[in-house]
């Protein structure tokens, strides 16, 4: 018996880049406009992002975000994917996320995630090397609260412990291939087992419905190299060094973007999504890659809601 | 002078509803500012802000905290608020468990985050960025990303004991409602004396406390005298008043209607035209009525 498997879209930046110029206020009000409108094709999740001091102004904090949608929105639940956990004041984070769920009648989704970024650390006084340590700590607070549901990012071993251990969810990153996929769900489960708890898997998953001609496909690539590449490249360190200085490691990194990414015509998409569910994905956000193209996310938002998802109930039914 | 509204958590089952349910009506009856703050059993007030964004179009938006949190994250969650309402926000500052020292260190901190300048901050509590040693790739000065909406995103400084805080640092300073008459009298002398000309380009707020009875009826003569008492004596020029009395959100939203048609009309000029206010009283409750049909 296959679990049903929950859509959402992600992953709103509201970024203003330097392919994509846009007003930072434009671009919450067009969030609040998507959200209504993901809200009306039916499914279930909206997801927005956190990062710090980058030159896009790429959203900063998440659960303000996050309020702003639920503030908008009726039914539609809306994701942090993800929240950087331990750069937060765990008792801080506690005040907004109870006060969110209740807001919202609970329909806030707490993705949560240790981050990467050194200069994000050291810009909130923080050692990169304790984030293991306060993303534990935060957990636990939090695990024990009334609060929204946790998904916890990542996919090395401790992540999934984290996750496993306390029966929260897992939301494995966007660029595992299917083996990789297999073996952590495997070892979340192992893990939650032992600790006598059950888990739920959650993934992020780069997407992108085509027509089916190798023009569409390029042109998907083409826009996940250009999502990828940018940040990959500025901060990433990749051997050692920032990522655009080791361009073969770079190429490498967007590659398997690429060949991870769910871009074909939606019945396939609804395939390789029925698989997922198969081995037991409960929720699945598709990373539009929209940042800034508005008619082409709004294609693709459409496209999930009218050929993927139905097609998808009919497989798991 | 502008009046304000203290936003009240009045549905418990749908606290979202209520409170916009209160700024919409305060905004369509032409308050200036809805105000925001964190007393349980309600959230963190930036994130309220943010989730009104969506229910309100032009009303102002104070979101009244505690100085004692981190600024970064206070500065992220303002940025993303004010540009989430279209540059409606106001920050509000008022002295937390940190004292008026924490306070202080992080309306500083805030200013910097707000200029859209790179900058560094060193101070007693929080660094930022701190270059620890721990960390190997780091900045030696950051910039809050993206700015505000707002040039100037309005920091306000709330209670007595953050008034030469305020004055300092040419910031509004807010008379909370502890601060009667002769203190906010004796502050604004103070400022005027300090800051001089430059006194003039900084906002009077105060809070204030209207008691109604439980339907919300109110007495609006004696509201008028009071509010032009404070506006004669130290200028006040924002009045956020928190209704103290209503029953339930009809009756505060009645409140709102009385003030809107019996106070703010009174305190728009300097002096009301002889036989203005006496025609009012004969003919307005008429009128109100006919509208209200209409």
């Amino acid at each position: 018996m296959t679990a049903q498997l929950q859509i959402g879209l992600g992953l709103w930046t509201m970024r203003a880049t330097a392919a994509y110029p846009g007003s930072p206020p434009q671009l919450y009000a067009d969030l609040r406009e998507d959200a209504r409108r993901v809200e009306r094709l039916g499914l279930h999740s909206l997801w927005v992002a956190e990062h710090h001091f980058w030159y896009d102004g790429w959203c900063p904090s998440p659960l303000t975000a996050a309020g702003s949608v639920l503030g908008a929105t009726e039914r539609l639940h809306v994701g942090t994917g993800i929240h950087l956990l331990p750069m937060a004041d765990r008792d801080r984070a506690a005040r907004q996320l109870r006060w969110l769920h209740r807001l919202s009648g609970g329909r806030l989704e707490h993705g949560v995630g240790l981050g990467y970024r050194e200069a994000e650390y050291d810009g909130f006084g923080l050692s990169r090397k304790v984030r293991g340590k306060r993303m534990d700590a935060a957990l636990d607070l939090l695990a024990e609260a009334d609060g929204p549901r946790i998904w916890v990012g990542g996919m090395a071993g401790k992540a999934l412990e984290r996750a496993g251990r306390r029966g929260l969810g897992v939301m494995l990153p966007a660029t595992l291939d299917r083996d990789q996929i297999v073996q952590a769900i495997e070892h979340v489960r192992n893990e939650a087992a032992d600790a006598g708890k059950s888990v739920r898997i959650g993934m992020m998953k780069y997407t992108w419905p085509t027509d089916g001609s190798d023009a569409g496909r390029r042109r998907a690539s083409e826009a996940l190299d250009a999502w990828t590449r940018e940040y990959t490249g500025s901060w990433f360190e990749l051997r050692g060094r920032p990522g655009f200085e080791s361009p073969d490691l770079l190429q490498k990194q967007v590659d398997r973007a690429v060949r991870t990414a769910l871009i074909g015509p939606p019945e396939q998409i609804a395939a390789q999504l029925a698989d997922y569910a198969e081995l037991g994905v409960e929720m699945v956000v598709a990373h539009l890659l929209g940042d800034g193209r508005r008619r082409d996310r709004h294609a693709a938002m459409e496209t999930i809601a009218a050929d993927v998802a139905p097609a998808l109930t009919a497989v798991g039914a | 002078m502008r009046l304000g509204l203290v936003l009240e958590l009045v549905d418990g089952e749908r606290p979202l509803r209520g409170l916009v349910a209160q700024a919409r009506h305060a905004e369509q009856l032409g308050f200036a500012i809805g105000w925001l703050e964190e007393v349980d059993p309600a959230g963190p007030p930036l994130i309220t802000a943010a989730a009104l964004a969506d229910g309100t179009a032009t009303i102002k938006l104070a979101a009244c905290v505690a100085g004692e949190d981190h600024p970064l994250e206070l500065a992220a969650a303002a940025t993303v608020a004010d540009n989430a309402t279209g540059g409606r926000l106001t920050l509000a500052l008022r002295a937390g468990s940190a004292g008026v020292e924490g306070a202080e260190e992080v309306a500083d901190l805030l200013l910097a985050a707000f200029a859209s300048r790179p900058f560094r901050h060193r101070g007693e509590r929080w660094q930022a960025p701190a270059n620890l040693p721990a960390n190997e790739i780091v900045e030696e000065r950051i910039l809050l990303t993206p700015p505000t909406a707002q040039l100037e995103l309005p920091l306000w400084l709330v209670g007595e004991s953050l008034a030469a805080v305020a004055r300092e640092r040419g910031l509004a300073w807010v008379a909370s409602e502890q601060d009667a008459r002769d203190r906010a009298t004796a502050e604004w002398t103070t400022t005027e004396d300090e800051l001089g000309v430059a006194a003039a380009r900084l906002r009077r707020p105060a809070l204030r406390t209207v008691v109604t009875g439980p339907d919300g009826t109110l007495d609006a003569d004696a509201l008028v005298a009071g509010l032009r008492q404070e506006q004669g004596e130290w200028g006040m020029d924002v009045a956020i008043l928190r209704l103290e009395g209503p029953d339930d959100l009809d009756a505060r939203l009645r409140a709102l209607d009385q003030i809107a048609s019996w106070v703010l009309p009174r305190i728009q000029l300097d002096r009301m035209p002889a036989g203005l206010e006496d025609h009012w009283r004969e003919r307005l409750p008429d009128q109100i009525e006919a509208a209200r049909r209409s």
